[in-house]
């Protein structure tokens, strides 16, 4: 008995050193303090009030500041009157109001306070200071902090309740032009795709992707009217504490509304609005395409084909009919819904929300749905013991439109298709480019499809073939927290379980016009399923010492991931009607695949903080990440990070100003690496399959069918392959000045990202025969300045204003591009995209990433005789095919010839300076905010004008700017030519390239509360009901010089087309009760 | 105190479980991928060294390679002119003015042999593992097939790119000593394409020792290269080979002989017939493309020179026509112009109807391809004019493929070589017997007694227009030569300017020539009426064994190869 009491002491004893030993050893600081503090407090200073209404009488007070200080200029205010008062020198005040009156004492940088008069006659005030913006919770990584004192840079969007009223979709929208040096670049206004959120210039070559964390789960579904609020950690050394599974980009964290005790509450909030799409090119009509398809034949010393004339001479289809820009586009409307109910007491509390967004987009029958549900609960078990659960609910389905294909993308199609055609033949079927009416060859004999090249009906595009794809994610988040059995010490256990399905249906029909003929239709289903799980165990201690602030945390993950897909085609279906599209009606299968892939992942991670006397704060961390997915040997990585602040106001030296509220300065490091640049299962190197025959290629082998099934080593393997990691210093200043009028951050940072993953490029050409493998090579360096600003002031209880700004500068160079040869040349990337032949993308040691690496051009020759003038030293011509209306290139180099040895390094579409500007005011119920937004030291290459100028490719219909050319030279659009045998197009020359600065008013909104009309019904006065309604445009106007649809052209800068982004007429109603 | 020891103790199992957890991680996250086979776990069967050998096969079938780009080539060549505008990255290469970043149309071709290269290799590497006693059957075909298609892919880029001072990249997996690292190595290039030309050769008899004549493949195995092809394929190396060392012309009519005799080989009656589906495997049969109309399998080169939307019947795609040069080689009488070409006014069944050519395609030239036309016979139109119900051509427009094989080594080729061979050594009467197989089946009333080299060089290019044998690099071969009358005569081919007849009605098969905007020509010594140079085919200027007698190495492969790859002489190498 004695024994084993005494072993359990030992016992306990060892538990304690360990206990304290992980405390000391891991981490994690982070006050999770300072509440929020109500703007207004009600004082009510009588109980009760005379019914009977009285005279008015003289009041008399004094206001006085927390140190017993008179205010002076505080304004005293008779609610729902002008009468009011000013305090004197010495805070004094004296005026004139009723027993029923509420009077309202304020003061810039101060908490004001609504008093009933009552009976009272002498009023002693003190008025409290504003710690709104110092006392600010910031949730960071594993926890939160006070704003205040914060020593990395980390940004927080805010006022999420005006911007939620916008007719956006997604977090990186609303993210864009917030927060400075988060680059938020729209990938057209494609309904598929996010738009790319790079968070202090791109460092991995491979893209960049940010790490959500929503409520501290990364990765959960929640619903865009339930965020409270948006951090980003734009240092390594606030994001390193996601050590790997940062991304390339840093961490974006969502903070969501939860379960409150209380009353039920019922909340809408929905937003309805029409988008239309801007700038749209148009396309020649029937009568100016034959004159430029004339004028081409001309130059070739040829005349226009006799199918020309023949049409031509049809009363029906010898004229424009069809606008098919026109046919494509529409308005689409924009819907968002939510509803949330909230409720509970002490022990329980639940909330649960329900949205609904539907966005059409643009071009017809293409759209977005989603349905999310959310369920938000928390049981309270003992005073140490609660668990909650968040499950939330994702069903999303898409039907896009590819508009980048120079074959068949919709719009560029659209820009093809001849104009006389109508949209369908009398038949109902889609019309190809030609009338094929029986009674037109009956007539005319032949139909002269060949006058035009292969296009395909741009409506039919958009309409017959049925691309929808369907995704539903289910999410289980369960916490247990142990709160604070020791005091300061807390626990929690997390388990998410999260399960993707995906289920695409692609069907393709027939294609029987001319044009672009396909007799083959098919039916393809994609299908995958994601479960995975993460266990997270998280131990935090937070102790103040008198002067002392200690913070520790300890945590460690485990995930595993599973993924298993696959697809197959059906092909040959004898009906087309939807209901038969069915796999059972299939008249053969192909284009089987099946996969299988696990991985596990387990971290550790410590933090320590420090703070002294609220003046000194230092904190560090530290992450190891496991990978299951890496090489053996490299299974895993470190990420550190250390940051320091200094608070100059808090020092007792300082004295108190109402100039300088605030100021702090800090220094951060870190290190963050990049999981997702390796694929799963990397370390497992395989083999390839695909599928020979069918498709685009056949079998060699057999006398009939000619379809196997082929496997070969197709990749490169590493097994050196790690992940790449990025180190960041960052300075940065906090202020706050004029009464906390102003609010400034200033920021410099230098992020180096180090060994890239990138395909080999040196020494990797295709003579290896085998794809290039994954390497680790090179370094970017990014570093920037960063500013934001914003003046906030309220004038009067009726009137407040803000204006704000924010901008960054960003430099991008490649600082190491890998070994130099033996001569010591050293390695060029020439990856960044291309199109047909043009390749305008160079990296070399020293460059940016993805730099465009042209010809330079000088306009066109106005004359043949100024192209012939234009020799070498010889004599020649240095363009020897060039006639007036060819682009002049100039001959860098001086050899006398145009080659390769003139190209140049210009620029890149990474903006140097990105900048936003807002401003708003609130007059009485009314707000208006407006939000300005751009870029500058952006290049763009415009590669449609590669298809809609150049009369080379073949008999396409034309955008109208080619009517440019038609009267003589034009340094706008070359020479219309069949051949093009100056390489006007063909050659990768700065023709294409564009200045892609713009400056967008991204949103004007107007708003207006109703919610004092519906507090006079007493059922929602006493729910505290609130109602709002507001008007909204987004991307109202831009002013650029870029001639393309739209200067935000996503990736490299390749303009191949988009899917425009368009501008939205909104209406947002919430309602609270 | 109790509850706070209770959860202290909870604390000690948290803790507990991290550090087991942090214990057992290496082999917790050993993971792995199901689906796809592995090396490890490949190679170990006869079905897997099937599959392997199928990857062979991928490149034959692509656009990029036999399906069209391989022709944008012979667009240098006398006999062919593009019917559709192209851009530069087709008229460098029709201009004999190349610059190693532009001709984008090349740049798959390269890739894909040394892909299929690579495939062979680690074909053989993982055969020659298993002892040679214990190979079954299948794996030494398998390792006879792989020998060939590394031959075969080795030879397309040695020959475009070889030159005698600086030989193409190549390499053998069975020669490394350590295969995971060298796997991912440039292979050497070699210092001449003589030394290419040497591993081919090594590798094509190593095929033919394992391969089976054709005329044993049971139906199931056709399509897989063959004794007769791995001979046929010594053939035209040696032939090429022997521009640079007259000595290998020697060893080529003995291999002629063997594969006519050993391999049952022979021509057929008429010439016509050889075109035809029927005939795709007939004992002229050496290689081809195997295709497919129903998958649309195989090579779409019968739907690339099909006119431009085939008379709107369906789509051709219109990109290659004959020139008025190749028109005029034929003699009157010869029944391969009427089954290689045709001209306005001919008739031809089309969708089952009897239809007179004619085009209005955007550069015509009068005439218009016909190996390839039976396919095109059967069906019928509909109200519309569009074709339907044939199951010879494939119904998606965007891979016009037929049930027609695209030849790429026919025997008639053969004979044509082993003429070529005796000529080249003096033995001119003995090359009339070959040369006059191939004369007598084109009924082109000429007995040849004793041939010239400019006999050989008209019996080839009429027997083989239009065919994937490389018309251009015959002429570079015979231009190079020295300054005979046929050298000469091939060099003034090259550099000539390309004609066609005008109509005054394209639109129209009767329409009379245009004499009124064409000119009297003679050409071949026949005389033309209403001829026009065709559009960008003027004379152009060429050095044999010059700069552009080979073809540039794609800069960005010169620069990605960090020095290891040597650009050809006279060409850019960034």
């Amino acid at each position: 008995m004695e024994k084993s009491k005494l072993i359990f002491v030992d016992k306990l004893r060892l538990l304690k050193v360990v206990v304290l030993f992980i405390l000391i050893f891991s981490s994690l600081a982070i006050n999770i303090c300072a509440a929020d503090k109500e703007n207004t407090s009600m004082a009510n200073l009588t109980t009760s009030v005379n019914g009977q209404q009285q005279g008015k009488h003289l009041i008399n007070g004094v206001v006085k500041d927390s140190k017993g200080e008179g205010l002076i200029g505080a304004s005293i205010l008779v609610i729902g009157t002008s009468n009011g008062t000013a305090t004197d020198i010495e805070g004094k005040f004296s005026l004139s109001v009723s027993p029923s009156d509420i009077i309202e004492v304020s003061s810039i940088g101060y908490i004001s306070q609504k008093i009933k008069v009552g009976d009272n006659k002498t009023f002693n005030l003190i008025l409290n200071e504003d710690n709104r913006l110092l006392n600010e919770v910031v949730v960071v990584g594993y926890g939160k902090m006070k704003k205040g004192d914060l020593s990395a840079a980390v940004s927080t969007v805010g006022n999420m309740d005006k911007l939620q009223d916008r007719p956006v979709s997604n977090v990186a929208q609303i993210l864009q032009g917030q927060i400075p040096g988060v680059s938020v670049v729209s990938n057209g206004g494609h309904l598929d795709s996010e738009p790319t959120v790079t968070i202090r210039g791109m460092g991995s070559p491979n893209g960049e992707s940010a790490l959500y964390v929503v409520d501290g789960v990364p990765d959960a579904p929640f619903n865009l009217s339930d965020v409270v609020s948006i951090t980003v950690l734009k240092d390594a050394a606030s994001a390193a504490i996601y050590g790997a599974y940062a991304g390339s980009a840093g961490v974006i964290l969502v903070t969501t509304k939860q379960a409150v005790s209380g009353r039920t509450s019922v909340e809408y909030s929905g937003v309805f609005g029409v988008s239309q799409a801007m700038n749209l090119p148009q396309s020649l009509t029937w009568e100016e395409e034959y004159d430029v398809r004339k004028a081409a034949y001309e130059d070739a010393g040829e005349s226009i084909p006799v199918g020309w004339d023949r049409i031509s001479a049809d009363p029906v289809y010898g004229k424009t009919n069809t606008d098919w820009i026109d046919e494509i586009f529409r308005s689409a409307t924009f819907q968002r819904h939510n509803v949330a109910v909230s409720g509970g007491n002490d022990e329980f509390t639940n909330r649960l929300s329900l949205e609904y967004n539907n966005t059409e987009g643009t071009l017809i029958n293409t759209y977005s749905k989603k349905i999310i549900g959310r369920l938000n609960s928390m049981w309270k078990l003992s005073k140490y013991v609660r668990i909650r659960e968040d499950a939330s609910w994702r069903d999303t389905q898409v039907r896009d439109v590819n508009t980048s294909s120079a074959e068949s993308g919709a719009i560029l199609s659209a820009l093809m298709m001849p104009r006389n055609v109508f949209v369908y033949n009398d038949d109902g079927s889609y019309s190809g480019t030609v009338p094929t009416s029986a009674d037109y060859i009956t007539e005319y004999g032949e139909t002269y499809s060949d006058i035009h090249g292969d296009v395909i009906n741009p409506v039919r595009i958009l309409k017959a073939a049925y691309n929808n794809n369907h995704l539903s994610t289910l999410t289980s988040s369960t916490f247990l927290d142990i709160m604070e059995p020791i005091k300061g010490l807390n626990f929690t256990s997390r388990f998410t379980y999260k399960q993707s399905n995906y289920f695409q249906r692609y069907y393709n029909t027939r294609r029987l016009e001319a044009g672009k003929p396909n007799d083959n239709n098919s039916l393809s289903y994609t299908s995958y399923r994601e479960p995975q799980w993460d266990w997270e165990n998280t131990l935090s201690y937070n102790r103040v010492f008198g002067v002392h602030n200690l913070g520790l945390m300890a945590s460690s993950t485990a995930n595993e991931y599973e993924y298993r897909d696959f697809s197959v085609t059906g092909n040959d279906f004898s009906n087309e009607t939807e209901s038969m599209m069915y796999f059972a009606q299939a008249g053969y299968f192909d284009n089987a695949t099946d996969t299988y892939n696990k991985d596990r992942n387990f971290s550790m991670v410590g933090r320590a903080s420090y703070s002294f006397a609220d003046r000194y704060f230092l904190t560090s961390s530290i992450r190891r990440d496991y990978a299951g997915r890496l090489p053996e040997g490299k299974k895993y990585g470190d990420f550190p990070s250390v940051t320091a602040a200094w608070k100059i106001t808090s020092e007792p030296w300082m004295p108190k100003s109402n100039v300088l509220n605030l100021l702090k300065v800090r220094a951060s490091w870190g290190k963050i690496g990049n999981l997702g640049s390796i694929s799963y299962g990397y370390g497992n190197p395989t083999l390839s399959s695909r599928i020979i025959g069918g498709g685009d290629v056949g079998g060699q082998v057999g006398s009939s069918t000619l379809v196997a099934n082929g496997i070969y080593l197709s990749t490169g393997y590493n097994d050196k392959l790690t992940w790449e990691t990025s180190e960041q210093i960052d300075f940065g200043l906090d202020a706050l000045l004029f009464n906390s009028r102003l609010n400034l951050t200033l920021d410099y940072f230098n992020k180096n990202t180090n060994g890239l993953i990138k395909e080999q490029d040196t020494d990797w050409p295709t003579t290896i025969g085998i794809s290039a493998m994954l390497v680790n090579d090179g370094t970017v360096n990014n570093r920037g300045i960063e500013v934001s600003a914003i003046w906030s002031d309220k004038i009067n209880e009726n009137f407040s204003y803000y204006v704000g700004g924010n901008l960054a500068t960003l430099r991008n160079r490649v600082t190491n591009i890998g070994a130099a040869d033996a001569e010591g040349n050293k390695p060029v990337w020439t990856s960044g995209g291309t199109f047909k032949e043009l390749n305008p993308f160079r990296t070399e040691n020293g460059t940016p990433l993805y730099s465009f690496y042209l010809i330079k051009s000088a306009g066109v020759f106005k004359t043949d005789a100024e192209a012939q003038a234009y020799v070498n030293s010889s004599g020649a011509m240095i363009q020897p095919d060039a006639q007036a209306g060819d682009l002049k290139f100039i001959d860098k180099d001086g050899d006398g010839s145009i080659d390769s040895g003139d190209k140049d390094f210009m620029g890149n579409a990474m903006p140097k300076v990105s900048f936003a500007f807002s401003s708003g005011f609130t007059w009485k119920n009314l707000s208006f905010d407006l939000m300005l937004q751009g870029v500058t030291g952006v290049k763009l290459f415009n590669a449609y004008k590669y298809t809609t100028l150049n009369e080379s490719l073949g008999a396409f219909n034309r955008s109208r700017d080619i009517l440019k050319a038609l009267n003589g030279p034009n340094n706008d659009v070359p020479r219309i030519t069949m051949s093009d045998p100056n390489g006007n197009f063909t050659t990768a020359s700065d023709y294409y390239l564009e200045n892609g600065n713009y400056l967008r008013v991204k949103n004007v909104s107007l708003s207006y509360s109703f919610t004092d009309l519906l507090q006079k019904i007493h059922y929602f006065n006493d729910r505290k009901g609130s109602c709002n309604l507001t008007l909204s445009c987004d991307n109202l106007f831009t002013i650029t010089d870029y001639s393309g649809i739209d200067p935000e052209v996503g990736g490299t800068g390749l303009d191949a087309g988009q899917y425009p982004i368009s501008r939205t007429f909104s209406l947002a109603l919430k309602l609270k009760f | 105190m109790v509850m706070k020891r209770n959860i202290l103790l909870f604390f000690a199992i948290i803790i507990g479980m991290l550090s087991l957890l942090s214990s057992c991680t290496g082999s917790w996250l050993d993971t792995t991928k199901e689906g796809t086979p592995a090396e490890s776990n490949f190679w170990s069967s006869d079905d897997d060294f099937e599959t392997a050998a199928t990857s062979l096969y991928y490149c034959l079938s692509l656009e990029e390679t036999w399906g069209r780009n391989l022709f944008w080539e012979q667009g240098a060549s006398d006999d062919i002119f593009f019917s559709r505008t192209r851009g530069s990255a087709q008229m460098n290469l029709a201009n004999l003015s190349m610059d190693g970043s532009t001709e984008s149309s090349i740049k798959s071709i390269y890739n894909e042999m040394y892909t299929t290269m690579a495939v062979a290799n680690n074909i053989i590497y993982h055969a020659l593992l298993i002892d040679e006693n214990s190979r079954s059957t299948i794996v030494n075909r398998t390792l006879g097939e792989a020998y060939f298609m590394r031959a075969f892919s080795h030879f397309m880029i040695a020959y475009r790119y070889g030159r005698l001072d600086n030989g193409v990249p190549f390499e053998r997996y069975e020669d490394f000593t350590d295969y995971a690292t060298q796997l991912n190595q440039i292979p050497p290039q070699q210092n001449s394409v003589t030394d290419n030309y040497a591993y081919i050769i090594e590798d094509l008899q190593s095929a033919a020792n394992l391969l089976s004549w054709f005329s044993a493949y049971s139906s199931d195995d056709y399509g897989r290269p063959s004794k007769d092809a791995a001979y046929g394929y010594m053939v035209k190396v040696y032939a090429y080979w022997a521009q640079h060392d007259a000595s290998k012309w020697a060893l080529i009519p003995d291999i002629v002989d063997k594969v006519e005799t050993d391999g049952a080989r022979g021509l057929l009656d008429n010439f016509a017939n050889v075109f035809k589906i029927e005939n795709e495997w007939s004992q002229e049969y050496i290689w081809s493309v195997n295709s497919s109309a129903s998958n649309y399998a195989g090579s779409i080169f019968p739907g690339i020179v099909l006119d431009n939307k085939g008379w709107g019947a369906y789509n051709g795609w219109g990109n290659f026509k004959p020139t008025l040069e190749l028109w005029a080689e034929y003699n009157d009488e010869d029944d391969r112009r009427s089954a290689t070409i045709m001209e306005y006014g001919d008739e031809f069944t089309y969708f089952g109807a009897t239809k007179k050519f004619y085009s209005t395609a955007d550069n015509e030239c009068g005439f218009h391809f016909k190996k390839y036309m039976e396919p095109y016979s059967y069906g019928n139109l509909n109200s519309s004019g569009v074709g339907e119900n044939n199951s010879y051509i494939s119904t998606n427009g965007d891979r016009p493929t037929t049930d027609l094989n695209v030849p790429l080594m026919r025997f008639s080729e053969l004979l044509l070589f082993k003429a070529e061979a005796l000529i080249m050594q003096g033995q001119n009467a003995l090359a009339a017997t070959p040369l006059n197989r191939i004369a007598s089946r084109a009924n082109e009333n000429m007995v040849y007694t004793s041939p010239t080299m400019m006999d050989l060089m008209h019996e080839r290019r009429c027997e083989l227009a239009c065919e994937f044998t490389d018309r251009l690099m015959d002429l570079k071969r015979w231009a190079a030569g020295g300054s005979n009358d046929w050298n000469l005569d091939a060099l003034a081919k090259i550099q000539t300017a390309k004609h066609g007849i005008k109509h005054v009605d394209r639109s129209n098969s009767e329409s009379a020539i245009d004499t009124t905007n064409g000119v009297a020509m003679s050409i071949n010594g026949k005389s033309y009426v209403g001829v026009f140079q065709l559009a960008n085919m003027s004379a152009k200027s060429y050095v044999p064994g010059g700069t552009y007698s080979v073809l540039p190495y794609e800069i960005n492969q010169v620069i990605k190869s960090n020095g290891a790859l040597t650009q050809n002489s006279g060409y850019a190498s960034n």
